[in-house]
């Protein structure tokens, strides 16, 4: 991998830096500076970390070329580390921290101030202080907000606003400023400019009745979120041709995120816009209420240097936060697969017991009705996507290459699958009867046997024998508290009954109540 | 491998002795040797949250280290309150201050603070995540709650953010409340569909009029209710809607409650508001006991002239099991030091240090009785 940093730049990369330079030429008050400043202060704070005889000549060197070049900092810097550290650098092209990563960051930000200026963002005076530019002036000098709510997103209301020149119609996103709303704005503005995920036009701190606001003014998508689509057409399954068509497109986008060490972690059918309802539609990601990225310090600055120094949890955090949207991934393939959720309530309710231990141990079926027209290939994606173990999961770049997004040709499912994918590790503790509700473990599946038609669970049967499902939404409610365990991340702990317990406080009254009879009046 | 010593001379200074230094979700740590283990286990509004062993006691411990207490006078008023309240409170069922220090040498270089407590497993949003409490634990809970609430009212304290993931829970069921005292809760945190506004009373969330300790136990019946649903009784996206779904379960409020609000704004506004009626308990809690619904009926009182006090709830039929008059203390006299002033970070700084070298000094005190006592045994 070493020989790749001994070549000549391509004519591409040639080209994106004459790009780069002409932006920072023409409009050197204009937030293109974010880049320029962004590059400097790497590579200022990451050549403080070696102490070596040659520092001096690293950070000459490094201020040398520093305009001309960011991708040179880093990759000086790289090299520079190897030398000094004789740590064999293995960087390959699978790692977040990479230089094409660092390239894609470098030209995601300066690509972005060209849409700037087509849009019509003028600089704020507190640019260089911020990682997003944003209007001071009265949006209602540029807009004329509507009364429609065209939705509800984790940070509030969407409403309708028209462009006060063009009449063109968008959405209109209003957040009290708060380091949360800044962090969606910022990551939200850092990735928008991919073809799947909403468009930012104009970004405004406003503030109204005495309250500091942010307000988004984003792409208006005529379809609405996939949920309302899909269940406005009668939750019927959608093909595997179709569903492998969304998951290329919103797989690119959470790719394109997570290339960037950006996990959404609130990808759901309700979060995916569309651009309308025929065959040609385009899918996009929205609401970043959620969405995070490591914060940066000394030793985080210089993501070459990273897997040096970072701590495991660290590192692990980071996998395991992209994770979440593996699962999230699987959940909605699910459901667009077969026409409701994996996990389910058995009580006609969102909210169940059984349901959260159900998630938390994976437990889901592939009943044969439904899915007995899906690809073997496809089930097993979604079984590899809905896996407890966060690290066991597939990475985006696994599912982007599976049949059904790369739309290889698919083979019809041979087997007939109607028992229950489960973990291994659980195996012991389903044969001991812990789930009465319809679960049955898996037969290991072979050529040469013929699966017998297995009943199915309980939770799916209901919604078939006439009992009305509760909607998807309120569905979606409970899985989304599901995945803010695994977000939280925190140790499970279960609270035995009082009797049980070891509790002063609870003793002591027990002993009042042995000894004295209670009167009440 | 690089050499570590130099890395970290680079990084940090050498900590003073007695303490190291500990790199943890990208923060330096740097606390006494003999806290060992340090894990991550959360950021709260204003700190940061470790789990880690206490060698010299044995127990396993939570620090918690302040984010820049000094950044403005603000956050360091919000400090000394907290450590001021932690160190006069004294109660079974309220967080207990074990240890208070600061890495740095002199009150100069005073930047970061730390609190030591006890570590309690879970907070009860993330047992209700993912256990379905009996009416067993839920009596035992809610009682330890209040019982925890008389101290702290008793001190003419008002909790005034109580909510599932203020409270504290082992699985021995042992139950603190956490985090009260503070005087604002930021802005930040009352936007959008965020959890602390689902606990607020009415009349404290809409400034209806001057508020009482009874706003806390509105926040109490809010948590009985989700203890028994399991869902959350309240959960408003924003102030209007807050108010909207309270008033489906309590009904609009009577003339009688009206000429209390002092806002004249408020009151014709609910005046204009569509009539609702007063929600049956009985339905809305179908799978709760009688005695249950009937202490909801009571703490989910519009009127918080209605509601019953931290100490009347617990003489409640629900309670009966635990209720006992002569285990539930009160608070002794508390010298808060409400009246300290300052009125530039530097003296805030040395109001600081000389509270924790005063806490430091009363454990070395206390450590030197315990060594007398077993001298004389």
């Amino acid at each position: 991998m070493m020989f790749e940093y001994e070549e000549d730049e391509d004519p591409m990369e040639q080209q994106k830096h004459e790009e780069f330079k002409h932006h920072s030429t023409d409009h050197s008050g204009s937030p293109q500076e974010n880049p320029f400043r962004f590059s400097y202060d790497t590579g200022k704070r990451a050549a403080s970390m070696f102490v070596t005889p040659s520092s001096e000549d690293l950070i000459a060197y490094g201020t040398k070329h520093l305009l001309d070049s960011p991708t040179a900092v880093q990759r000086s810097l790289v090299l520079n580390a190897t030398t000094s550290l004789n740590i064999d650098c293995d960087l390959s092209s699978d790692d977040d921290l990479s230089p094409t990563t660092q390239r894609k960051i470098c030209f995601c930000a300066s690509q972005n101030p060209a849409e700037t200026q087509e849009q019509g963002l003028r600089p704020a005076k507190s640019t260089l202080a911020i990682s997003f530019p944003c209007h001071q002036h009265q949006i209602t000098e540029d807009y004329t907000i509507s009364a429609e709510i065209i939705g509800i997103g984790e940070s509030g209301k969407v409403m309708a606003c028209y462009q006060k020149v063009t009449g063109e119609k968008f959405a209109l996103k209003v957040l009290r400023d708060s380091q949360k709303a800044r962090r969606e704005v910022e990551l939200h503005w850092l990735t928008n400019a991919h073809e799947n995920v909403v468009s930012i036009l104009d970004i405004y701190e406003n503030t109204f009745d005495n309250v500091k606001c942010l307000l988004m003014v984003v792409e208006f998508l005529e379809g609405g979120d996939l949920l309302s689509q899909f269940e406005s057409q009668g939750s019927i399954p959608y093909t595997e041709k179709k569903v492998g068509e969304i998951i290329r497109q919103i797989g690119n986008a959470v790719m394109y995120l997570h290339d960037m060490n950006i996990a959404h972690r609130d990808i759901k059918l309700e979060n995916i816009l569309c651009s309308g309802t025929g065959d040609n539609c385009v899918y996009k990601l929205g609401d970043y209420g959620f969405a995070k990225r490591p914060e940066r310090n000394v030793l985080m600055e210089s993501p070459c240097c990273t897997p040096f120094y970072a701590p495991p949890e660290v590192l692990g955090r980071e996998r395991y936060d992209k994770s979440c949207d593996m699962w999230s991934l699987g959940v909605a393939m699910y459901i667009l697969l077969c026409g409701y959720p994996p996990f389910y309530s058995m009580k006609g309710v969102a909210l169940s017991p059984g349901m959260r231990s159900r998630i938390a141990n994976a437990y889901y079926a592939f009943p044969h009705e439904e899915w007995d027209c899906v690809s073997k290939d496809t089930k097993d994606d979604i079984r590899c996507l809905l896996r407890t173990n966060p690290s066991d999961r597939l990475t985006i770049h696994e599912l982007m290459a599976t049949p059904l997004v790369t739309g290889e040709p698919i083979v019809p499912g041979k087997h007939i699958t109607t028992a229950i994918a489960i973990p291994g590790a659980d195996e012991s503790e389903c044969g001991g009867g812990v789930f009465d509700d319809g679960f049955i473990v898996e037969e290991e599946e072979t050529p040469d046997t013929v699966a017998e038609i297995l009943p199915v669970p309980k939770s799916v049967r209901f919604l078939r024998d006439g009992v009305k499902a509760p909607r998807l939404h309120s569905i979606q409610e409970e899985v989304g508290r599901a995945m803010e365990i695994m977000r939280m991340g925190t140790d499970q702990v279960y609270i035995k009954n009082p009797t049980a317990s070891c509790n002063n406080l609870f003793e002591r009254r027990r002993a009042v109540h042995l000894s004295i009879p209670r009167v009440y009046c | 491998m690089f050499p570590q010593t130099t890395m970290d001379h680079i990084l940090h200074p050498t900590p003073r002795e007695g303490y190291y230094v500990v790199e943890l979700n990208r923060s330096v740590w740097v606390v006494p040797n003999y806290y060992i283990n340090l894990t991550p286990i959360g950021t709260g509004a204003y700190g940061t949250v470790c789990a880690a062993e206490c060698t010299r006691s044995g127990t396993r411990v939570a620090i918690k280290k302040f984010n820049r207490p000094f950044q403005s006078i603000i956050h360091a008023r919000r400090t000394y309150r907290e450590l001021r309240l932690l160190r006069c409170m004294c109660h079974e069922n309220i967080i207990d201050l074990l240890d208070v220090f600061t890495p740095n040498e002199n009150v100069n270089d005073i930047e970061d603070v730390y609190f030591v407590s006890m570590l309690m497993g879970a907070d009860l949003s993330n047992i209700l995540k993912i256990q379905r409490l009996n009416d067993d634990h839920i009596q035992f809970l809610v009682y330890q709650i209040l019982r925890g609430l008389k101290y702290i009212h008793s001190a003419d304290i008002i909790h005034r953010d109580l909510k599932p993931s203020n409270i504290a829970v082992n699985e021995d069921c042992e139950l603190k409340i956490l985090d009260f005292g503070l005087a604002r809760q930021t802005d930040s945190e009352m936007t959008g569909y965020v959890a602390t506004r689902w606990y607020r009373a009415p009349e404290i969330m809409l400034n209806w009029m001057h508020y009482t300790q009874t706003v806390d136990v509105w926040s109490v019946g809010c948590i009985l209710a989700e203890l028994i649903t399991g869902k959350t009784l309240f959960p408003g996206s924003d102030h209007i809607d807050q108010l909207t779904r309270i008033m489906s379960v309590t009904g609009t409020p009577d003339e009688e409650f009206l000429k209390k609000i002092s806002s004249e704004e408020a009151r014709n506004y609910i005046r204009n508001l569509p009539k609702m009626t007063r929600r049956d308990f009985k339905r809305l809690f179908a799978q709760a006991t009688p005695q249950a619904i009937d202490l909801l009926e009571k703490m989910l009182h519009l009127d918080p002239d209605r509601r019953p006090t931290a100490k009347e709830a617990m003489e409640h039929e629900y309670l009966a099991a635990y209720h006992d008059e002569t285990d539930e203390p009160i608070a002794e006299e508390m010298d808060l030091n409400d009246d300290v002033r300052a009125d530039t970070i530097d003296e805030w700084k040395k109001i600081i240090w000389e509270e924790i070298s005063d806490f430091q000094k009363n454990v070395a005190f206390a450590d030197e009785e315990e060594d007398e006592e077993k001298m004389e045994s």
